[in-house]
């Protein structure tokens, strides 16, 4: 039961603070809320097992991605907006928009994927051995890959911003 | 009993209220945190089936969201510095032009 106790305490503070970024008018209280997020998200992670993740879900999206937009709303420096929302017609169709489509995806949740018991897993399961067998072993080619797209996002991201207007 | 179709309803309403907010603010710097909750959505029904099927490559491919994610949110903020300087304002209703 101590499952399902973390499980409602880490879902309902996720939930909370995700629509706080929705909803704070203030940038810097929305990009400080979706850390709460991110937090939480760990947490769920944790609770699934996989503890590598969750440990690299609080270095890299709260400790990196999330420090880096706050410095970049820190350095513009934007004026307060009068209005934060878009106008009142294109809100409501956006709002039912997205109404639409998350009560769609949860009716594919609910009812479309019932599975029976969760597979049983070695007590290694979601450890940095495991997934570094698996990446290194596996997914050797896609990890190459991926440090090639780092180093052209860094180097992209200095071309863009250093250039002069 | 906690199920994967909790884990999958959850993943579900944070996904949707990622899009809401892409679709009602105006701000861009909120748009791309938005963007970010919506992958981190993702990552969550990832990791969950992954769990149930006691198979570790959900865990990966969660692993390269998240790459994929931090590249996207390095290049963006470059590019939303640099429009700033153009337009001196972050609502996207400004930015209409492509140059200049």
């Amino acid at each position: 039961m101590a499952e399902a106790l973390f499980f409602y305490i880490f879902a309902i503070l996720a939930v909370a603070t995700a629509l706080g970024v929705v909803f704070f008018r203030n940038v810097m209280y929305s990009a400080i809320s979706v850390i709460g997020t991110m937090l939480m998200l760990a947490g769920l992670y944790i609770l699934l097992k996989a503890h590598f993740l969750g440990i690299i879900q609080i270095l890299v999206y709260a400790g990196a991605i999330i420090v880096l937009f706050l410095f970049v709303i820190q350095l513009l420096n934007q004026r307060d907006e009068d209005r934060a929302f878009t106008p009142r017609p294109i809100l409501l169709l956006g709002g039912i928009a997205a109404g639409v489509f998350t009560g769609v995806m949860l009716v594919l949740a609910a009812y479309y994927y019932t599975p029976g018991k969760t597979s049983r897993i070695s007590p290694w399961f979601g450890t940095v051995e495991e997934i570094s067998r698996k990446l290194f072993r596996d997914y050797l080619l896609p990890f190459e890959f991926a440090s090639i797209l780092l180093l052209a996002a860094i180097v992209g991201a200095v071309v863009i911003a250093k250039r002069k207007a | 009993m906690i199920t994967a179709t909790h884990y999958l309803v959850l993943s579900a309403i944070l996904f949707g209220i990622g899009g809401v907010g892409v679709l009602l603010r105006r701000n861009i710097i909120v748009l791309l945190i938005c963007v970010e909750l919506m992958l981190n959505a993702t990552n969550l029904a990832f990791i969950t089936f992954s769990r149930m099927h006691g198979e570790e490559s959900g865990h990966i491919f969660a692993f390269f969201v998240m790459v994929v994610a931090a590249c996207e949110v390095a290049v963006g903020l470059a590019l939303v510095i640099n429009i700033f300087r153009l337009r001196q304002t972050t609502r996207v209703d400004e930015y209409n032009l492509l140059k200049g």
